[in-house]
């Protein structure tokens, strides 16, 4: 009796015991949808925001909670393990991008060592809902997702999750919870910083990576530690000791024979917990060393354009011929052809010192910018090449310069011509601060067309020590002087230039209009960066240029007497300072207040709009897209670059290539230089450029994004669209 | 105009020798650097592979330097990583160390862990696990202090090693090249002790002499 009752209240216990137990399966296996506990490890798949709308590209993420002293891996894992691996299952049309992974720590299991993730770990990955999808309905993702979870002991985890994303015609606000961790995990991925660069270089007790910063870098290093991406390069556990020299600093990882030879590209995250960019700022920075990235001079002669200074010499040389041929630089051409017609008929060694003190304008020209251009960046200023044309008030003055340099052609008055006639020995000097003004001129007015190689030259110039820069600059002017400083060497040329006569004063007043063309061009420019005001401001700074200008011309000339020409000078000056500050500012106060206007009311500067409707830069646009699998187009740009407004007449324009650009879907994307923009100055600086025009071609497939040349044609685009297929 | 385009090449030429002569120059110090470092005892891939002595699970003694002439292979294990798991569940392991061992080659398993650590077990329930798995390698090794595992930096388990007949180590890295712990992904990977095997009966050079080994990390 006893033992029957015992018997029956074990079997109640054991059928209790299993009720529970299945109860407890059928709700792991109802979990298991959306949340899954496998071990120390707890999936799920988190939203930032509850929904997305119809072409939005939301962030999502897989989201592991590891139990204590358990870790899961980064994409090296260091010594051993395997990092989390995602299989997906989605409606057709949804796009979703790559795991993202934040910096790891490093995990010591003496002698060994792991680069992973304790506590938790966020992984995200970009989704972009389709535009034809409907509000109202459900996406389901279907995680696959794969692991390996070890303290001591290792347990791969396996596991399928779920997630619906409703689709709604309004976006949501995001969820407070999930979003607090979105934004911790980006703040933990590595950024990248333009102008760094770095070089790697293997022994067999070290692997030694130097890193370049864009300018010495100041903060304390003395807790940075580099994670390499390719696996079994070093010692995990090695302790990593660092020099610092001047300007760069090296960092040396513990090898033995037993690692990997170091190939010549070695990429990964240099971690810093102070912050690369000060106190509490990303501490992930990422960084591509390369083998060639590294010079034994030991000096900073590092670069990311992956061109040697002779090279770069050289481009800057061969850039600087093909200047002259650049579309903006035309109209002083033919001024400068002007000033060989009049010195054919000097003697040669007139013409020769012409032809050096045309070449000393250019690059005394070259080395003011340049030294400008040292000066600001190494002050932290980002800026680039063509920067001087972003600022209102040098506009305003460039268009002084260039309609007193017209008038003057056009004979309202003379310089010099009055003294030639008193004394035949200054006529030489006269005649050479002409031809060292025309090379001033035409840098000046050069300097923002990129021409082919200048681009390069120039990323590599400003990455370099000063001194480098500058023999960079150098090349640059002289490439620009050579065909003027041949012509000038070798005055035979010169036989082909017809002889001076009358027809010259009708040659130089037509020479005087196209000067005043620039005119139109250059207030073009200001009227986009400042308004339509502006523009008048500086029509009234004109005016009083155009008066001071008459003046001189009328009673400031020789025939006049002493008293009425001094008057008359010192009134000249007078109204031409008076006339370029009021303009100036005017036209600063105006540019402000447009800006500001602008500020607030973005996406009209656009210059670009006709045919494709492209959307104004942002690094976040190009990498959704790119995360989508959109092939992207970037057209780096600015209203003061002539050379960018001719291909885009030419070539962007055109209906063949708008018409391709539709068929493969391609997202055509405008970077707009006309204004300062630190965001497109940095884009540039990550292509080794410091100017415009720049035209970017990414595949949307993860691939090299391609680079077309400052000059299009309809030919070369669809050439590199053709690619893509 | 002959003048111009002869003085305009040359200094053309002039400035890319220049630049050719400065990039040979950076590659030659980079490598006289490299070669200058001294080297020490540890396994390092065409040199003599070191040697050892440890004890197996029968209490018998063996060196490396008793299988002089032939081919031996050296498998890092830790019968509970799933990685080593992987292999053992489906037979594989046993498979290859039975086929080695008709083509006369050496396959000895050494297990680094320490005593107290994951994998480290009587010699008892070594010899019981290895018979209802059907293990077959020459020997199984015990290096409870860890010695041999650091003077041939074995990082997981498996961590696979191949020294020719000369004593040269030609192998040193991952058992195959998928990085998984699903045996599924078995088929389908290149074995690349097989691969360096093959090469080095056939008196070729072995292809890939160095992978990064994957595994969960030996438990020193």
């Amino acid at each position: 009796m006893m033992k029957e009752s015992m018997t029956h209240v074990r079997k109640l216990i054991t059928l209790t015991g299993l009720t529970i137990l299945g109860l407890a399966f059928a709700s792991t296996m109802a979990l298991a949808q959306s949340r899954i506990v496998d071990g120390p490890v707890t999936l799920q798949i988190a939203a930032e925001s509850p929904s997305a709308v119809p072409g939005q590209t939301v962030s999502l993420g897989l989201y592991f909670e590891i139990e204590d002293h358990w870790h899961l891996y980064w994409l090296n894992p260091g010594d051993a393990g395997l990092p989390p691996r995602v299989r997906w299952e989605h409606p057709e049309g949804v796009q979703i991008g790559d795991l993202q992974f934040p910096y790891p720590e490093l995990i010591r299991y003496p002698p060994l060592a792991s680069y992973g993730y304790e506590y938790e770990l966020l992984l995200p990955f970009s989704v972009t809902v389709p535009e034809t999808a409907v509000p109202g309905e459900q996406i389901e993702l279907v995680a696959n997702v794969s692991w390996l979870v070890c303290k001591e002991e290792c347990i791969p985890g396996k596991g399928t999750v779920t997630f619906s994303l409703p689709v709604v015609a309004q976006a949501e606000a995001p969820n407070e919870f999930w979003s607090t961790k979105f934004n911790d995990t980006r703040f933990r991925m590595p950024i990248e910083l333009p102008g760094w660069s770095a070089g790697v270089v293997g022994t067999d007790e070290a692997m030694i990576v130097t890193v370049v910063p864009p300018s010495p870098y100041t903060d304390p290093l003395d807790s940075i530690f580099f994670f390499p991406l390719t696996d079994g390069l070093v010692e995990a556990i090695g302790t990593q000791s660092i020099t610092v020299e001047d300007s760069l600093f090296s960092l040396s990882l513990p090898r033995t024979v037993a690692n990997l030879p170091v190939p010549d590209t070695v990429s990964g995250i240099l971690y810093n917990p102070n912050g690369w960019r000060g106190e509490g700022s990303e501490q992930a920075l990422w960084l591509t060393a390369t083998s060639d990235g590294v010079t034994t001079a030991g000096a900073a002669a590092t670069t990311d354009s992956g061109i040697t200074i002779w090279q770069a010499i050289l481009f800057a040389f061969v850039g600087g011929i093909i200047l002259n041929l650049m579309p903006c630089v035309l109209p002083v051409l033919s001024l400068k052809i002007l000033g060989f017609v009049q010195q054919a008929g000097e003697d040669r060694s007139k013409i020769l010192s012409h032809g050096l003190v045309f070449t000393l304008g250019v690059l005394v020209s070259f080395w003011i910018l340049a030294g400008a251009l040292l000066i600001l960046q190494a002050t932290g200023s980002a800026i680039g090449w063509g920067f001087q044309l972003q600022s209102p008030a040098f506009l305003v003055v460039l268009s002084g310069f260039m309609f007193l340099f017209g008038l003057n052609l056009l004979g309202v008055f003379e310089i010099g011509t009055s003294m030639q006639s008193v004394g035949g020995q200054v006529v030489g000097k006269q005649g050479n601060a002409g031809s060292f003004l025309n090379g001033v001129t035409a840098t000046v007015v050069a300097t923002p067309c990129t021409a082919p190689f200048m681009g390069a030259a120039l990323g590599f110039a400003l990455s370099q020590p000063a001194i480098v820069a500058m023999g960079v600059f150098t090349a640059l002017g002289l490439g620009m002087a050579a065909p003027y400083l041949v012509l000038s060497a070798f005055p035979r040329l010169l036989q082909f230039v017809p002889k001076p006569g009358a027809w010259m004063e009708s040659l130089k007043q037509f020479m005087g209009l196209l000067l005043l063309g620039t005119i139109l061009w250059l207030s073009w420019v200001l009227g986009l960066q400042a308004g339509a005001t502006a523009v008048s401001w500086l029509l009234v700074g004109l005016f009083v240029l155009g008066l001071a200008a008459w003046i001189y011309g009328r009673w400031g000339s020789l025939a006049r007497t002493t008293a009425v020409r001094r008057s008359a000078t010192a009134l000249t000056v007078l109204l031409i300072a008076a006339g370029l500050f009021f303009s100036i500012q005017n036209v600063n106060v105006e540019a402000k207040s447009y800006q500001a206007g602008l500020m607030a009311n973005p996406g009209t500067t656009s210059s670009n709009t006709s045919g494709l409707s492209w959307e104004p830069f942002s690094q976040s646009l190009v990498t959704s897209y790119l995360e989508a699998n959109s092939p992207v187009f970037v057209d780096f740009t600015a209203a003061w670059c002539i050379s960018c407004q001719v291909n885009k007449r030419v070539a962007l324009k055109n209906d063949d290539v708008v018409a391709e650009f539709e068929r493969l879907g391609v997202r055509p994307v405008i970077a707009d230089w006309t204004s300062r923009d630190e965001m497109i100055t940095q884009a540039l600086a990550e292509f080794g450029r410091n100017s415009v025009p720049l035209y970017v071609l990414y595949d949307g497939k993860g691939g090299e994004p391609i680079i077309l040349p400052e000059v299009l044609t309809p030919g070369i685009v669809l050439e590199s669209l053709e690619r893509l297929n | 105009m002959k003048k111009i385009a002869l003085t305009g090449l040359s200094a053309l030429a002039l400035i890319v020798s220049a630049s050719v002569m400065a990039d040979n120059h950076g590659e030659g110090e980079t490598e006289g650097e490299a070669k200058a470092e001294a080297k020490m005892m540890t396994a390092e891939v065409g040199k003599p592979a070191p040697e050892f002595t440890l004890t197996d699970v029968h209490g018998n003694e063996h060196s490396l330097s008793d299988f002089a002439g032939k081919n031996v292979v050296l498998e890092w294990i830790n019968f509970d990583c799933p990685f080593v798991k992987k292999f053992y569940s489906v037979g594989k392991m046993q498979e290859w160390q039975t086929m080695m061992a008709e083509q006369d080659v050496v396959w000895l398993t050494i297990c680094s862990s320490a005593p107290g650590k994951q994998g480290h077990f009587t010699n008892f329930i070594i010899k019981e696990k290895m018979k209802e798995l059907g293990a077959a390698p020459a020997g199984y090794l015990i290096d409870e202090t860890g010695e041999v595992g650091q003077l041939y930096q074995a990082k997981t388990t498996p961590h696979m090693y191949v020294i020719d007949g000369e004593g040269v180590l030609r192998y040193a890295g991952a058992i195959d090249s998928k990085k998984s712990a699903d045996p599924a992904d078995i088929d389908g990977a290149t074995n690349y002790v097989a691969a360096a095997l093959t090469a080095i009966m056939a008196g070729e050079e072995v292809e890939v002499t160095q992978t990064a080994p994957y595994g969960c990390s030996v438990k020193y």
